[in-house]
């Protein structure tokens, strides 16, 4: 990623005020790999923060049983890094634990004799901490439980050279990283999912070579359009095929490119025909399928019902009734139904029924499997492909990516109004509707409701009826506008 | 002719009779709500018939709203508090943006275009934190009636913080704050503040202006102030707050009325 010498220089500058103090000592890195390490402890310790990003999948021919991609890629080029004084590894992930394990040569040796691991017993290994995060914020004890956890991470700094921050030291360093992060979040709004993603990156100082100064948020937004886009697909892809190597000693038959590429035109084929079935079903008046039978149609492009033969026979003969229907102008709802959008999927299919019987018809829906409906690159390597799918997926981007490709398929299939439906327990739900709602309604304009819909008893149902009801209505006033 | 609109609602039936040709409201009533709504609905409805000089043949058509709206078989036509209630206080303010109506049973920020039209509405979810409901509960454990609670509320120079965001949990911080000798009218006031702050967090973003605030819980004394705090806007109490739904109701039926003479 190319550097200009301002920003260089301003970069060096602001990594020479954290450590000026400290005279002699010189700036060791500290390896670093979640978050929830804050890097400002590290600095106000001395040490260089970096959190380290694996930017390519790991070349070796050892073997990491039950490790994923990205823990084996981190945990070579954290032992093959030069001048790092220690790498600390947040338990986030059970891959990362593994990873600090076999860093550190507590683990049995992998498929042999790991480098690090006789690095380490000759003393040439920088020391593994693994720093333990507690799983929830919520109680004094937890956060007791992550400062001891810091103390303790104190503790290795200090023995490694550093100094421990008096208080006002302490203080000089957060409220640089404070206003540092004020600058990055008003950046943020500006920036694109992937645009912010580099942002954030950069700031907490990712990189494979710690060696490279850090750049600031406004570059990162405009030196991420020509970063490399491979290096994701590749730790995918890797996965991908260890999956299918998986499946091939499971199944005894062999998973070659061929059978690979004959799986993916099938899967295509009923994606296609969904499309098909979708806009149909969506857009025809009077609506030619009900909501549940369209529902469970989109489902088959996510499990086939275990028979991908069966699922393309059952669609084809759906596609044809459902063409039939629209030629004849016939339909299973009344003409003039208001076209509702369907956010999410429901813990109670009977919310569908109630929304029918309101006067509303599903006219699009994004019931967080999108992904499936998309067809399959054929026209490059296979694992690449579905790499790129998963890759591709709006539910694995921020929230604010899959609000535009709702926005999206909205304006496409013409909706008028929309049904966010929050997942009872999913805590996402409440951050990413009202974020999704709010995109809708300065978007496009159009009437949102958000439900949380438990299952449906005769309890709840008027109160669900009635804010059916009135989205139907308010939809149904503003065609006259 | 003659029109009504009913509006069946969680706490109380409130009916208003118009005089389509005139376009004014004849008479209105309400009364509490009880176990059999259609029963009360319809004794209501006659009652007024009565002291109108009027016959059920009189009336051309009923338009019903509410929670129990479903439920009046002699109604024509149902329609949903949300249309009802901007009608109702598009009638007496014309140029309304935003409707913020607190109800027995929910909670509602309605959005209106130019015209008048609903643009958007927001409701509560399942909870009772925002909504009438919860200030009855609160009223009761302080051992006063609503609008007692709303001249408490007034009193206060330091209102209680009420954090909770769940009318359960809310309760519980009520009567921590009772056993900790804080005074009730500062509780009421900081009660009214939290059920503001939870419309004001509903509402989302900025409300058009003007905002009229409506439905049973605006008669509360002090309520439209803590709306008013925690929007950081100017907020009208609609004329008869408890009625627009009926006259919103009562409104349409004559729209109705007019379109198909």
């Amino acid at each position: 990623m190319p550097r200009s010498g301002t920003r260089q220089a301003a970069a060096l500058r602001t990594k020479q005020r954290f450590v000026s103090d400290f005279g002699a000592i010189p700036v060791q890195t500290i390896l670093y790999n979640s978050v929830y390490i804050p890097p400002e402890w590290i600095v106000a310790h001395g040490f260089a923060p970096c959190r380290l990003t694996p930017q390519a999948p790991a070349q070796t021919t050892r073997s990491y049983d039950g490790c994923c991609s990205w823990a084996r890629a981190f945990v070579e080029q954290a032992s093959t890094s030069k001048s790092v004084a220690a790498v600390v590894v947040a338990t986030i992930c059970d891959q990362m634990r593994r990873a600090s394990e076999w860093l550190s040569g507590d683990a049995p040796a992998p498929g042999g004799a790991p480098e690090c691991a006789a690095a380490s017993a000759a003393g040439s290994c920088p020391p593994v901490m693994l720093l333990h995060v507690p799983a929830t914020w919520q109680t004094a004890a937890a956060q007791r439980y992550y400062r001891d956890e810091l103390c303790r991470l104190g503790d290795l700094l200090a023995r490694l050279g550093g100094v421990a921050p008096n208080p006002g030291r302490l203080a000089q360093v957060m409220l640089d990283y404070e206003q540092r992060r004020e600058a990055l979040r008003n950046g943020l709004n500006d920036m694109s999912g992937r645009q912010g993603a580099a942002a954030m990156a950069d700031f907490h100082g990712d990189r494979n070579d710690h060696n490279e100064p850090p750049i600031t948020a406004a570059a990162a937004k405009a030196a991420c359009e020509s970063a490399p886009t491979d290096v994701p697909l590749a730790l995918l892809g890797d996965e991908l095929r260890r999956i299918a190597q998986a499946l091939e000693h499971l199944s005894g038959q062999r998973l070659d490119e061929p059978r690979l590429r004959q799986a993916i035109a099938r899967a295509n084929a009923v994606r296609r025909t969904l499309a098909e079935l979708r806009r149909l079903a969506y857009t025809a008046d009077p609506c030619p399928l009900p909501a549940l039978e369209m529902l469970i149609a989109e489902m088959l492009a996510i499990h086939f019902c275990s028979d991908q033969a069966e699922a393309l026979a059952v669609l084809h003969d759906l596609l044809a009734e459902v063409r039939r229907r629209v030629r004849a102008g016939v339909g299973v709802l009344a003409k003039g139904a208001v076209r509702v959008f369907w956010v999410n999927p429901v813990a109670d299919l009977q919310v569908m029924n109630l929304l029918e019987q309101a006067g509303g018809r599903i006219g699009g829906a994004d019931y967080m499997f999108c992904h499936a409906l998309e067809e399959i690159p054929q026209d490059i390597e296979p694992f690449e492909a579905l790499a790129r799918m998963a890759l591709g997926d709006p539910m694995v981007g921020p929230a604010t990516d899959r609000g535009r490709h709702i926005c999206r398929q909205i304006q496409t299939f013409a909706s008028e109004a929309v049904v966010i439906s929050r997942i009872l327990g999913a805590s996402h739900c409440p951050f990413e509707g009202d974020l999704i709602g709010r995109m809708i309604r300065e978007e496009l304009g159009l009437p949102v409701l958000e439900i949380e819909v438990p299952p449906v008893s005769d309890g709840v149902r008027p109160a669900l009826t009635m804010r059916l009801e009135a989205l139907v209505e308010t939809a149904r006033a503003r065609r006259s506008s | 002719m003659i029109c009504a609109g009913i509006d069946a609602g969680s706490r109380a039936i409130k009916i208003v009779l118009m005089d389509v040709v005139q376009g004014r409201a004849l008479a209105a009533d309400m009364v509490d709500q009880a176990t059999d709504q259609a029963a009360h609905a319809r004794q209501l409805f006659d009652r007024l018939l009565d002291d109108s000089g009027l016959a059920i043949d009189d009336v051309g058509f009923i338009v019903a709203t509410g929670y129990a709206r479903h439920l009046l078989a002699f109604a024509h036509k149902t329609v949903t508090e949300i249309t009802c209630h901007a009608r109702g206080v598009r009638q007496h303010v014309p140029e309304v943006r935003s409707v913020i109506e607190i109800g027995g049973q929910d909670s509602k920020v309605i959005r209106l275009d130019e015209q008048g039209r609903v643009e958007d509405f927001t409701m509560n979810d399942r909870c009772a934190a925002g909504t009438g409901c919860f200030l009855e509960l609160v009223a009761r454990r302080l051992d006063v009636d609503l609008q007692r609670l709303g001249a408490m509320a007034a009193r206060s120079a330091a209102p209680a913080t009420i954090s909770s965001m769940c009318a359960v949990f809310a309760e519980t911080e009520i009567i921590g704050l009772l056993a900790s000798g804080q005074a009730a009218d500062d509780i009421a006031a900081g009660v009214q503040r939290a059920v503001a702050r939870r419309v004001a967090a509903m509402a989302g973003r900025a409300l058009r202006q003007p905002i009229v605030f409506t439905g049973g819980v605006a008669r509360a004394h002090g309520m439209a102030d803590a709306l008013r705090h925690a929007l950081d806007a100017p907020v009208h109490i609609c004329a008869q707050p408890q009625m627009t739904g009926a006259l919103g109701a009562a409104l349409l039926a004559a729209e109705h009325l007019r379109a198909n003479a």
